[in-house]
């Protein structure tokens, strides 16, 4: 009982997909907006029960649930990102998919798939599962791309997609495999303690193979450079609410995985016999990521190719703050993930979600060109969403007081806190990057506030669930950046769950009633490290820090702790 | 040599023949041809999975994807109704170029990283656990329903989302019922 407890949010939205289905045969043709409050109600339900599991954890009993899933802070922190992308998605494509002509159920059944199998993906601690999430979250999102019918893109959307997509999980897939044949097994947390504490029979040559497969494929769903090729395509010819799921949630949860599988796997001793470390190949795709998205983003016309470059280019922002480790970087004060990471994905998410938003709103009656000339004067004619596209968009460029300016802040302050040598001239290049950035960010704003509009402008869409998900947008965009204290606690307890073995948590976890999850790896004693610190090379000894306090605001003012 | 290993080397022979014999000219050209190339491949697969003792995988093999799957693509190959002069206009780019240079790279580093890394199959331990009904439908089957038993459900929830998919994408585009 207390497993299906532990599980209920995962099968809340599963429920809810199948409940959306069953109800699109019952509902008549024009009255289909009402299955979007249904899936928002279910996402919200199962955000509340996943809130609960957060205050209340409950250990995981049955022998074929652990090692399998894991009901930690970091699951737990990523789900909510998820569901808070899919609620307002799901609301968005109330009042946008009956205005494009697209009258079905199925999206928001699908979006619940897709949303379900987002979550088993950063609950998933054995690789099958976690492959399996990763498949049942991009299969609905192949057939979510292509939504558009009557859209001369969408299929190019949907089919560059399924076959990239397709390729990035023959690349996950082998990399999987490359693991098992090196440890025999299929459960990280194992397979991090295996690698961690090395030995005879782990061939250094497929770990690395591993490690590199396993980077291809997880950068593809981040949309790092250079995978990222589909990404301004994709994003363009999919239906707007879609693409706010996909820039937000899909991104949120490919970035979970992808923090929680490097960062178990590379403390291996063996991989440090690579002639490219894997701190250097996740550094480089972050530095290509920030220099090509943002440099691609100046020369687009169109506001969903600018916001994609946008995404591509925030991926490489979240990659230098995954490379910040001990184990990639070697930095000394970071044993886990960077405690940065989390909140900076839930602002982004926000943000992003509410500036594609703002574009949904705008594709009025089938037609959505949406170059910048259409979104001109957008302030005057519409000041509530010009409103929205402001806060929305001002708070991706990272400007004050504005979510988005506190994660970057957060970032690049923690980035350079844990690796102080190495990261200074990445970090110099970020805040370039984000000043090059604002250039295309400041374009939009330009065309929608300060340029008259032309003949045929974009009308909004009028509707009340759009409305809502876009006040939602504005508010949490607010708080973050206003009173963000409470989300960086639990992005801190969530990052401090990333990696898996648990003899990688050096320093315990700081005594928040919100972090108090020691059931990570629930059914087993926590396992002590094999070697002694001293006995093993990976590891450094560590800097005397100060004791990670629960009001991380405290290490917001000290800017010259370091 | 053992007879074993004669075996092997045909089927593995024959299944990187068959595979790239899909891609390459002359038989790639044709996509009626590149089907019974992968459908060599497919079957060699097959023989392969007997050799590792994986004997449900083998057939499984064989009735799937060179059974159902390879009819799938037969029927599409032929509803598509393909004309000679669609299927010219083969050109080499220096993407393509760049892509199979890679593709080489990696295989050749692939080849060389699990060569060193599969000793384990001559560890006496494999070779009982083998012995032990290893591969059957019993053993995989038990495994299914007690080890794996969350993928095996989650695998549920995937096909269903292929099936609503494929009807949602194969529906008629006047928005009519399937």
């Amino acid at each position: 009982m207390s497993d299906l407890l532990s599980l209920s949010p995962m099968l809340a939205c599963a429920f809810t997909g199948l409940l959306v289905m069953a109800l699109d045969l019952l509902t008549g043709t024009g009255r289909k907006p009402f299955l979007a409050w249904v899936t928002a109600a279910g996402f919200a339900v199962s955000g509340a029960l996943a809130l609960g599991l957060w205050q209340a954890p409950v250990a995981l009993h049955a022998p074929f649930l652990s090692g399998v899933l894991a009901i930690d802070p970091h699951g737990a922190f990523f789900t909510g990102v998820i569901l808070l992308s899919g609620v307002l998605a799901a609301l968005l494509a109330a009042d946008y998919l009956p205005e494009q002509g697209i009258d079905g159920g199925e999206v928001y059944s699908l979006l619940a798939f897709s949303v379900t199998g987002a979550i088993l993906l950063v609950i998933a601690t054995d690789l099958v599962t976690l492959f399996l999430g990763l498949e049942i979250m991009s299969l609905a999102l192949y057939v979510l791309a292509a939504g558009k019918r009557a859209s001369p893109f969408a299929a190019e959307a949907g089919i560059k997609y399924l076959l990239l997509g397709g390729v990035a999980s023959a690349f996950l897939l082998m990399g999987v495999a490359f693991l098992y044949g090196a440890t025999g097994s299929l459960d990280l947390a194992a397979i991090g303690r295996l690698l961690a504490a090395g030995g005879p029979g782990i061939d250094p040559l497929l770990v690395q193979g591993a490690m590199v497969l396993l980077i291809v494929a997880l950068g593809f769903k981040v949309a790092a450079v250079p995978f990222h090729f589909w990404t301004p395509d994709v994003y363009e010819g999919a239906p707007t609410p879609v693409t706010a799921f996909m820039a937000g949630a899909v991104k949120a949860a490919a970035f979970a995985v992808l923090a929680r599988v490097v960062l178990t796997l590379a403390r291996a001793p063996v991989l440090a016999g690579l002639d490219v470390s894997t701190g250097d190949l996740l550094l480089g795709l972050s530095v290509l990521s920030m220099v090509v998205g943002n440099v691609l983003g100046i020369v687009q016309d169109n506001v969903k190719r600018i916001l994609a470059y946008s995404s591509i280019a925030h991926a490489g922002y979240l990659l230098l703050g995954v490379w910040a480790t001990q184990s990639l970087a070697g930095a000394p004060g970071v044993q886990t993930l960077n405690e940065a990471v989390p909140f900076y994905l839930l602002a982004y998410a926000i943000a992003t979600v509410g500036a594609f938003g703002v574009l949904a709103l705008l594709g009025r009656a089938g037609e959505e060109d949406l170059s910048l000339p259409r979104i001109a004067g957008l302030g005057r004619r519409h000041p509530a969403l010009g409103a929205a596209l402001l806060v929305s968009v001002l708070s991706l460029a990272g400007l004050p007081p504005l979510g988005g300016f506190l994660a970057k802040f957060h970032l690049f302050q923690q980035v350079l806190i844990a690796a102080p040598d190495r990261a200074l001239p990445w970090v110099v290049l970020a805040v370039l990057a984000s000043v090059v950035a604002l250039y295309y960010y400041l374009r939009i704003l330009l065309y929608a506030y300060f340029r008259e509009p032309e003949d045929t402008p974009a009308q909004a869409i009028p509707g009340a669930a759009g409305t809502l998900a876009l006040a939602a947008v504005v508010v949490l965009t607010l708080v973050l950046g206003v009173a963000p204290g409470r989300f960086l606690v639990a992005s801190r307890s969530a990052a401090q769950a990333a990696v898996l073995s648990p003899s990688a948590v050096v320093a315990p976890a700081p005594a928040t009633p919100t972090a108090a999850d020691p059931s990570r790896v629930a059914g087993s004693p926590p396992v002590r490290p094999r070697l002694p610190e001293a006995l093993n090379p990976r590891l450094r000894p560590l800097m005397p820090l100060p004791a990670p306090s629960p009001a991380s605001r405290q290490t917001l003012v000290e800017p010259g702790a370091r | 040599m053992t007879a074993q290993m004669v075996v092997f080397w045909i089927l593995a022979v024959t299944s990187v023949a068959g595979a790239l014999a899909v891609v390459l000219p002359p038989f790639g050209r044709n996509p009626l041809h590149a089907a019974v190339a992968l459908l060599i491949t497919f079957t060699s697969l097959a023989g392969l999975m007997v050799l590792l003792s994986a004997h449900l995988v083998a057939a499984l093999q064989v009735l799937v994807y060179a059974g159902a799957v390879m009819v799938l693509f037969t029927f599409v190959v032929m509803l598509l109704n393909l004309r000679r002069q669609d299927l010219t206009g083969y050109r080499i780019t220096a993407w393509k170029a760049v892509g199979v240079a890679a593709m080489i790279a990696l295989s050749v580093k692939m080849g060389i990283a699990l060569t060193a890394g599969l000793s384990a199959f001559d560890d006496p331990a494999t070779a009982a656990q083998v012995a032990n009904d290893f591969g059957g439908v019993k053993a995989v089957g038990r495994d299914l329903l007690t080890t794996y038993l969350v993928p095996f459900e989650a695998t549920s929830l995937l096909l269903l989302v292929a099936i609503v998919g494929a009807v949602i994408v194969a529906r008629r585009r006047d928005g009519g019922a399937a």
